[in-house]
């Protein structure tokens, strides 16, 4: 088992980081209720301007769909089932990224990226390689996946 | 012989790049868009630094060069939306006040009117007395001894503390 300091590559320090940021939003949505109030977040449209915006009701309902109550959840927001979408896909998506470089990097040493510079086509170069394809496809993924969910909020502005 | 790539800069580099998404992800948000300015900055400064230690190291640039576009591309999407509200607010403030008189006026104006036939309406009808005058007459003793009477069932009810 390796200590979390080596797990130093680049990419895996940013799949921890960006997993522990939606399971953060995931416990957010968790602790606070629809029904309750005193959510913490106030919309700065309604407070400057006085009028509602499209993402207006977002965290009542991620708070629904936390829940499972997914028409309720559609209820608060329209688009809010498909930006919680987005943000549990993006759990799914570091944890499966975060597991394939831990394999690729604990089968050739630690930090995958970046490789010594002027060496030949050895095992750790391979697996930079390796873990670059990993990242570059996870970031066409991930922002395709962004713009699919968050294209009405897109499209506001 | 095998030359060693430094790595100086990356863990501000990879800050950068979290705080840039964040920032990034939060001004798409019309609720919360103009907050994206404080995780963008320091995403700025972040990038700014890491770039610089590692072009001074020679170090790998590629996840700071994104950090810095992440994080670039979020603060300008965030000044936008806190633009957009500050002279929005602007212009209501000073539309606002003379909005109200003006519409104060005119709603001044057309109950002035609307009171003025009613009186001129008033003034041409002619009206038949159908009620008896005798069901008009009020009798004001009878009234206070019964009042007087209320109040004493009151005092009476009331509990005795």
């Amino acid at each position: 088992m390796r200590r979390f300091s080596e797990l130093s590559s680049p990419y895996q320090m940013i799949n921890i980081l960006t997993g522990l940021l939606v399971i953060f939003i995931l416990a957010y949505s968790a602790v606070y209720s629809a029904t309750g109030s005193g959510y913490p977040a106030e919309c700065t449209h309604v407070r400057y301007l006085g009028e509602e915006c499209p993402a207006c009701g977002l965290s009542q309902s991620f708070s629904e769909m936390i829940r499972g109550r997914f028409s309720s959840a559609a209820g608060y927001n329209r688009n809010g089932p498909l930006i919680f979408a987005f943000f549990a896909s993006q759990l799914i998506l570091r944890a499966f990224a975060g597991f394939l470089v831990y394999r690729i990097e604990g089968r050739n040493g630690a930090r995958g990226i970046p490789v010594p510079a002027a060496s030949g086509g050895g095992e750790p170069e391979k697996a930079a390689l390796k873990i670059r394809r990993v990242a570059a496809t996870d970031a066409v993924v991930s922002i395709l996946l962004f713009i699919i969910c968050f294209r009405h909020l897109l499209v506001f502005w | 012989m095998e030359g060693k790539k430094s790595y100086a800069g990356q863990g501000l580099g990879v800050a950068g790049f979290v705080l840039g998404l964040i920032a990034l992800i939060i001004s798409f948000i019309p609720c919360l868009g103009m907050y994206a300015l404080v995780p963008g900055i320091i995403a700025l400064i972040f990038s700014t630094i890491a770039i610089s230690q590692a072009t001074r190291a020679n170090a790998s640039k590629g996840l700071i060069i994104a950090a810095l576009i992440i994080s670039i591309l979020g603060t300008s999407i965030a000044a936008w939306q806190f633009s957009i509200i500050r002279h929005s607010r602007r212009g209501l403030d000073r539309i606002g006040p003379r909005f109200h008189e003006q519409f104060e006026d005119d709603l001044g104006d057309e109950i002035r009117e609307k009171i003025r036939r009613a009186i001129e309406g008033y003034e041409d009808t002619e009206f038949t007395d159908t009620v008896p005058d005798d069901t008009l007459e009020l009798d004001v003793d009878d009234m206070l001894k019964q009042l007087e009477k209320l109040e004493e069932e009151k005092k009476k009810n009331e509990p005795v503390r």
